[in-house]
């Protein structure tokens, strides 16, 4: 950190690096001490690093981000068919690929797979499903059986009881 | 696994969501993240085999780093393309009515995305990979010096952002 030189660096300009050194923990034990000296004399570099370690300590509580569900399935077979590609292009003589963006034109985003996963969900969900879960009695089924079953028992009542699975999805 | 050398498919499985988040922090948004994990894993499936049993994050956030970069670079050559970098083009997005509740992480996310690059990219792999700062100088390829000149710069510069944000950092 100091080359030989103290915590003011060759050129004596006192930019205060030091202190961030200190709060990682990258300073070899006589700058610490060193820092901790001047620090004791300094309330302006005690507000400083206070401030400093503040900043510090927000960046490190970020909340780790995760990748949307479905983008690691999609990713392994993107990985692999460009890498497979890319081994077929060598094998050519042609040249590698390994501008991302012009490798982007090669594969397939992995969130257009998801996007249109996500829309024929949603087309399934608008117009097939309603159709497919309305459940309706057979009505005609369902008369001819009571009906009978009336006429054989005598009691219109109980019957229904096992004509009920008749009743059907359409 | 072998001879403590992973799989591609392990590192995946195993070291994705640390790959996804430093990507994530470097980016600034789900898309790039994405593209430079898919990228990242690319060149992790090629280059295991020159992988050296140790800190398999810290060779992780380098890769990510590296295409992040790269990235970077061939969108400066663009340059129709956004830079999330360039602080006078790219503004973080104004909050809309279903983000009133925006939190403190987004706020310290869009001053991240404020920083420079050479500012951003130490203090992602600093305070969100984890890395010494020997391991964040040569991930990036510069001094060690450098590297605490510019974690220290960055750090003062996400605080004046912050508070310029109304966000008392």
């Amino acid at each position: 950190m100091t080359d030989g030189t103290g915590l003011l660096g060759v050129g004596g300009h006192d930019d205060h690096d030091f202190l961030s050194g200190y709060l990682d923990g990258e300073l070899t034990s006589e700058e610490r001490a060193e820092v901790e000296a001047r620090l004791a004399a300094s309330p302006e570099l005690r507000a400083e690093l206070d401030e400093i370690r503040v900043v510090r300590d927000a960046v490190r509580s970020l909340p780790r981000r995760d990748a949307p569900a479905g983008f690691w399935d999609t990713i392994v077979a993107n990985v692999e068919t460009a890498a497979d590609d890319d081994e077929v292009a060598v094998a050519g003589d042609l040249a590698l690929v390994s501008d991302l963006g012009e490798r982007r034109a090669r594969t397939v985003p992995w969130r257009w797979i998801a996007g249109t996963a996500a829309a024929a969900a949603v087309v399934i969900a608008v117009f097939v499903v309603p159709g497919r879960a309305q459940v309706r009695p057979n009505v005609r089924a369902v008369a001819t059986q009571h009906g009978a079953a009336s006429s054989d028992m005598g009691d219109t009542i109980s019957p229904l009881a096992t004509i009920s699975p008749l009743v059907r999805r359409r | 696994m072998a001879d403590g050398v992973p799989t591609w498919e392990e590192v995946a499985r195993e070291h994705g969501r640390f790959l996804y988040n430093v990507a994530y922090r470097l980016a600034g948004n789900d898309d790039d993240a994405q593209d430079l994990v898919q990228e990242a894993l690319l060149r992790v499936r090629k280059g295991l085999e020159r992988y050296e049993p140790g800190s398999l994050e810290g060779w992780l956030a380098r890769i990510v780093t590296n295409v992040f970069l790269d990235e970077m670079r061939r969108r400066k050559r663009r340059p129709t393309d956004a830079l999330p970098d360039d602080p006078g083009r790219v503004l973080p997005p104004a909050p809309a009515a279903d983000e009133a509740q925006t939190g403190l992480s987004d706020e310290i996310q869009h001053a991240l995305e404020r920083l420079p690059e050479e500012f951003r990219v130490p203090v992602v792999l600093c305070d969100v990979s984890d890395l010494s700062y020997e391991q964040i100088a040569d991930a990036t390829g510069v001094p060690i010096g450098t590297v605490r000149s510019r974690i220290h710069r960055g750090r003062r510069m996400l605080r004046a952002t912050l508070t310029a944000g109304g966000v008392g950092a």
